[in-house]
């Protein structure tokens, strides 16, 4: 037991540092290792302190998780283009809202930062309630946004382990 | 490094096509944000629009540089892109509470 | 690539005359977003085609401002409404 999690903490602590050390070589080009052992250790030191870790993902779920967004970061992109450039666009924005399926409320923001890449959703506000209703600015109330919310929504519930957990005793 | 003399014909044609498909997406958003009906969807058209616009442009710029310099490039496109979409939910949700309020002093 | 800069700054002009333009408060504020993409954009053109890879460093500074300025300057303005909506109230 005792075992696996120091086994579990081990493989934590260097995929952190690894992610600085990829910072760490964008910012200095590559340079100046000398420096990041001791900052990368003072960091991992502070992650320690402030209970910092990385998030709860299923990681064999994040290749699919990343080409479903840039495709509809893609869409989304090319949707707002397509009624920029078109000569007689149609417009019906509307406010709207969508009852959130997701538990925890970090799960929530991210699903409220996304939504704003979506093709013609951006979300505006969460309201607290049973269940969370997540208030929509939506573009044209005519297409289907409710289906690509609820989409990406599957998408994350199924990336976030905290959610499946959730989900599965609920 | 210095030119686009060194690259092959390939990669420069593949470069310049992201680049103006960059150009294109940022000429979109600028567009959509004169003609678009209310605030919010221009909102829209600068958030989505010019966040795709960037990546392309990045993407494009790749071919130049060496690792670390792209490194760098895709470092501050995600920066971008999540400082965008973040900073799109605020701005609409307190141009929302304000236009609530306008509205309440009004009836 | 010194066209595509030129470019890039003609779509950031037109941009900024909706933020000239307003009407709303938010049209104004779009330009923190015009900023932090098209601004990074072009100074990553830039430092390519000048080859000056400080301008690198400008683009990541400009989107670390971005993520940050919106924060800011949402909540100042919320400050503000609160100093003055009680002021009001004690006048009525």
């Amino acid at each position: 037991m005792s075992l696996s999690q120091s086994g579990a903490v081990v493989i934590c602590y260097s995929a952190i540092s690894g992610i600085f050390a990829l910072c760490w070589a964008a910012l200095t080009g590559g340079r100046g290792w000398w420096f990041f052992l001791p900052l990368c250790l003072l960091l991992l030191l502070w992650c320690n302190l402030a209970k910092l870790s990385l998030p709860p993902v299923r990681f064999n779920a994040v290749p699919g998780f990343l080409l479903f967004f840039s495709r509809q970061l893609v869409l989304g992109a090319w949707d707002v283009a397509k009624r920029a450039l078109s000569p007689a666009p149609r417009w019906a924005p509307q406010w709207q809202p969508y009852s959130i399926s997701l538990t925890q409320a970090a799960s929530q923001r991210l699903l409220a930062s996304m939504v704003s890449l979506l093709p013609g959703t951006c979300a505006v506000n969460i309201e607290v309630g049973q269940p969370d209703v997540l208030l929509l600015h939506v573009l044209d109330s005519n297409t289907d946004w409710h289906k690509a919310v609820a989409a990406l929504e599957q998408q994350l519930a199924w990336l976030l382990r905290d959610e499946t957990a959730k989900g599965q005793t609920a | 490094m210095d030119s686009a003399g060194q690259l092959s014909v390939l990669s420069t044609v593949l470069s310049s096509l992201l680049l103006i498909t960059g150009l294109f997406f940022f000429i979109a958003g600028s567009i959509g944000m004169l003609r678009f009906p209310d605030s919010f969807s221009r909102l829209h058209a600068v958030t989505k629009a010019d966040s795709l616009g960037l990546g392309s442009i990045v993407a494009g710029l790749m071919f130049y540089g060496d690792l670390w310099q792209n490194l760098l490039l895709l470092l501050i496109w995600l920066l971008v892109l999540a400082s965008g979409s973040v900073s799109c939910q605020l701005l609409a949700r307190f141009a929302k509470a304000q236009q609530d309020r306008v509205q309440q002093d009004k009836t | 690539m010194i066209a595509l800069a030129v470019a890039l700054l003609i779509t950031m002009l037109l941009g900024l005359w909706r933020v000239v333009k307003g009407p709303a408060l938010l049209d104004r504020l779009l330009s923190v977003q015009l900023f932090g993409t098209t601004g990074v954009a072009l100074c990553l053109v830039l430092a390519q085609a000048l080859d000056i890879s400080a301008l690198r460093d400008v683009a990541l500074v400009l989107a670390v401002l971005a993520a940050a300025a919106p924060a800011a300057l949402v909540q100042r303005l919320k400050q503000q409404k609160v100093e003055q909506q009680p002021s009001s109230e004690d006048k009525s």
